[in-house]
């Protein structure tokens, strides 16, 4: 469905993505973890060109993804035009939910379907009231998305993407901006979505999830993927890079570990002091 | 006070009034159209439609109007003949489009790359994206300065009596030469700016109103 091949990404010097192969495959639930600063987000968001590969080649459904950076290194404006069937087949979920804030919940579904795809409105509405059920959150329908808590919003977003009927859902960290007690509703609805054979791409730092849910983990340090298996190979034997990486995320309080995570370099020094590494 | 000045030059308030306000939603209109495009292309990736652009800013932002004005009416480039309203038209135009696109260029920059994103993944392109996500957030953002510039525009279009365009200014120094109370003459001439500037602002809080730009969101 997604095939990767020698994709490299570089951000001025510094190397991000480095020689990345990956082929994911209809059905595939592909849980993607590691260390901040890794790459997991830049390379999730290679995949729907929000971030432009320095070089290498994506194939979508077979289709290559042909793609041209201008002089500041942003998707041309040609191949801004060209790559929306891309993005139609690829849904992508945020970790700052990023909803329209002006458009009601239900404006926020049917738009990309009436703008974008040509459906006619009330087809549309059908389809978002019948997503909204399915997030649980058909009395929200009229609200706007300020007034919904971060773990509604973010389960309106999801129900965006779906609305686009993508072959794929991408999603960036979804539950690392929310409330630890609302994490579990997202949770929810992506193991719901799981389930009904959903093609999903998760960056995700809920391990549970990695470990439960997913059928394929892969592991990321320095712009690489060092761990690629099902999540029983993975965690069942894990490398001591992920070993460490795995310590380091039970060690550390949630609080304490956000803050460590602004600064992976402090992080990695801290961790190494802990744990005598 | 003499107010018989406004049964013997009411029509020509009226008339100038008329005209202020022509020229005035004229350039207004042609301000935020030219405003746009030079601020989309003071956003482009392209270092030339950059740089031309902001010396155009850098130009009409820094010249007097009256100075435009004149250089338009009686200076004409390529040899053009323009009529008074029409170099009034282009001066005042191309001078508060540098202000205007200013103005538009902050309301798009300060839309939420994050929501532009959202566009981008469900598929639209950057014309969709344009019409459907930027601007809509843009414009709430952007209405108080945006009506304050054009509040200003309309006042300054009484510069254009001096290339001898018949505007209510025009009309007010005729009405003042001829009967001397300058007092009563620029008192109506006031009020007639007044009210409608008054309207400007009026359509301001309509505007804001039907935006929900009170609900903070």
């Amino acid at each position: 469905m997604i095939r990767i091949r020698n994709l490299n990404k570089r951000f001025k010097e510094k190397s991000v993505l480095n020689a990345i192969d990956l082929h994911i495959k209809e059905g595939e639930v592909v849980s993607i973890i590691g260390p901040s600063g890794a790459g997991k987000s830049t390379l999730l968001r290679c995949i729907n060109m929000l971030e432009v590969p320095t070089d290498g080649e994506i194939y979508a459904n077979d289709r290559l993804v042909q793609y041209k950076s201008n002089s500041q290194g942003k998707l041309s404006f040609f191949s801004k035009m060209r790559l929306t069937w891309l993005r139609q087949e690829i849904g992508m979920v945020f970790q700052q939910f990023n909803l329209w804030p002006n458009k009601t919940v239900l404006q926020n579904i049917i738009e990309g379907p009436c703008v974008v795809k040509k459906i006619p409105r009330d087809q549309a509405e059908l389809k978002a009231r019948q997503l909204l059920q399915k997030v649980g959150l058909l009395d929200k329908i009229n609200e706007y998305p300020t007034s919904l808590s971060g773990g509604q919003q973010q389960r309106v977003a999801i129900a965006r993407a779906l609305a686009m009927e993508p072959k794929i859902i991408l999603f960036d960290e979804p539950t690392s901006a929310l409330d630890p007690e609302l994490v579990h509703e997202v949770l929810e609805i992506m193991v719901q979505l799981a389930g009904e054979g959903m093609t999903m791409v998760v960056v995700t730092h809920e391990m549970n999830f990695a470990r439960n849910v997913s059928t394929r983990v892969l592991f990321m340090e320095d712009g690489r993927i060092t761990g690629d298996g099902s999540p029983e190979e993975l965690f069942g034997n894990p490398s001591p890079r992920m070993t460490r990486f795995m310590r380091s995320l039970e060690q550390f309080k949630p609080e304490e570990k956000s803050a460590l995570r602004e600064k992976d370099d402090a992080y990695a020094a801290h961790a190494s002091i802990v744990h005598g590494y | 006070m003499n107010w018989d000045i406004i049964d013997n030059y009411g029509p020509i308030y009226l008339s100038g009034a008329l005209t202020t306000l022509k020229i005035s939603l004229s350039v207004i209109f042609c301000a935020t159209v030219l405003g746009y495009f030079i601020a989309l292309m003071r956003l482009s990736s392209l270092r030339i439609l950059r740089a031309v652009c902001f010396v155009y800013v850098w130009v009409f932002r820094g010249v007097p109007i009256m100075l435009v004005l004149f250089w338009f009416y009686y200076a004409t480039p390529f040899g053009l003949n323009l009529t008074a309203f029409v170099a009034a038209l282009c001066a005042c135009s191309m001078a508060s489009a540098a202000f205007k696109s200013e103005i538009i260029r902050a309301g798009l920059m300060s839309v939420d790359k994050g929501q532009l994103e959202a566009a981008d993944a469900v598929g639209m392109n950057p014309f969709q994206r344009m019409v459907r996500i930027t601007i809509p957030q843009a414009i709430r953002l952007i209405i108080p300065p945006y009506i304050n510039n054009s509040v200003i525009i309309l006042k300054e279009s009484a510069q254009v009596s001096i290339i001898t365009v018949p505007d209510l200014m025009l009309g007010a120094q005729r009405a003042y030469n001829s009967t001397f109370s300058v007092a009563e003459t620029l008192g109506v001439a006031g009020v007639l700016y007044l009210t409608m500037t008054s309207g400007i602002m009026l359509f301001q809080a309509f505007i804001e109103k039907k935006l929900r730009m009170n609900k903070g969101g």
